[in-house]
């Protein structure tokens, strides 16, 4: 297959701290070009791999690319995300991009350093959905002594009763699967369902705007 | 032994990957998104910003929770009770077909929720 070098662009997954070389051992969005590269601007690095110039559309397997290199990158990194679908036309814009963000990046790669997000989701069970209202608050209060913070998103889907995500030490993963079964016997009305490890989508939000000169 | 506790290892469903990837962690504008594939930032001397920052601990000092031990507790009931009523409104909102507005912008991460919505319902069309 050939390959158009002038037609390639980069897509980001996330943004790391400059350091030991990445073991991302997985296919990059676009098959094509699987290699996972690190991009460094002063002590930070963007994780990218090559991608044609063009918009990269929400499919299913492009979605779940994203998620599993930066998962693969979590592993011994600290990452934080990117949303989907960011990518730059050259090498150079990419690193515009990290001296833009630096502050913020920053600072975000130093507090979530050494954490982990988790997910947990509880569904009742069937049509029993007395005192959900009141185990919701008790549940995080509870998770709260084997979590550095917690979030509460919308719930989705049939039988969601709670959403929630929790900012855990790498060294307490242990100690909060403890916490969620404890949780999981002491409501037997309620089905939870656990994920992660995540990189910290949840506990950190940076918004970046593009600035033209006027 | 309890058995509702499922617990996802390995790869992650397409739901709870859809729940986080769209807008969370560092987010550039849809937009910008787009102009990002087709200008070159160096040459039209554009510039990326940052708009916001919100870190865990920036949300804790947000409500009053000093030090970092505290931000589980980040969360009271108060808090609760309004994202329990904006999820009860914009589950309304959304039922009524007006996702797509009407959120309240920048108030918590629930009332970005409508923009969003759509979004899996596209994705698995896009995927076949």
């Amino acid at each position: 297959m050939k390959k158009n070098t002038q037609a390639q662009g980069f897509y980001i997954y996330g943004i790391v701290r400059a350091g030991a070389p990445l073991h991302a051992d997985c296919c990059g969005v676009d098959k094509r070009w699987p290699r996972i590269e690190e991009i460094r601007s002063d002590d930070i690095c963007a994780v990218v791999s090559r991608v044609p110039r063009e918009p990269i559309a929400a499919t299913r397997e492009h979605l779940l690319a994203h998620e599993r290199v930066n998962r693969a990158v979590l592993a011994d990194r600290t990452v934080i995300p990117m949303a989907f679908g960011t990518q730059c036309r050259s090498r150079e814009d990419v690193a515009q991009v990290l001296r833009s963000g630096y502050d913020a990046f920053s600072e975000a790669l130093e507090q979530m350093n050494g954490k982990l997000e988790f997910g947990l989701q509880g569904y009742r069970h069937g049509d029993t959905a007395a005192g959900t209202d009141r185990a919701v608050p008790e549940i995080l209060r509870q998770l709260g002594d084997v979590s550095l913070a917690s979030r509460l998103n919308a719930p989705f889907g049939p039988g969601m009763v709670m959403n929630a995500a929790f900012l855990v030490q790498r060294s307490g993963e242990a100690g909060f699967d403890h916490g969620v079964r404890e949780i999981s016997q002491r409501y037997p009305d309620l089905m939870f369902k656990r994920s992660g490890p995540w990189p910290p989508y949840n506990f950190v939000r940076i918004r970046l705007q593009l600035e033209r000169p006027s | 032994m309890n058995s509702s506790l499922d617990a996802v290892h390995g790869g992650h469903s397409l739901v709870d990957v859809l729940d986080r990837v769209l807008d969370k962690g560092i987010v550039i504008d849809a937009w910008v998104r787009v102009a990002l594939v087709g200008i070159d930032l160096v040459t039209v001397e554009a510039r990326i910003v940052i708009a916001s920052i919100d870190t865990y601990i920036r949300y804790a000092k947000a409500i009053g929770a000093m030090p970092m031990s505290a931000a589980p507790r980040a969360a009271g009931p108060r808090e609760l009770e309004e994202l329990a009523a904006e999820n009860a409104a914009l589950r309304a909102l959304v039922k009524d077909g007006i996702a797509a507005q009407g959120a309240p912008a920048r108030r918590a991460r629930a009332a970005r929720r409508p923009a969003r919505i759509p979004a899996p319902a596209r994705t698995p069309r896009e995927a076949q």
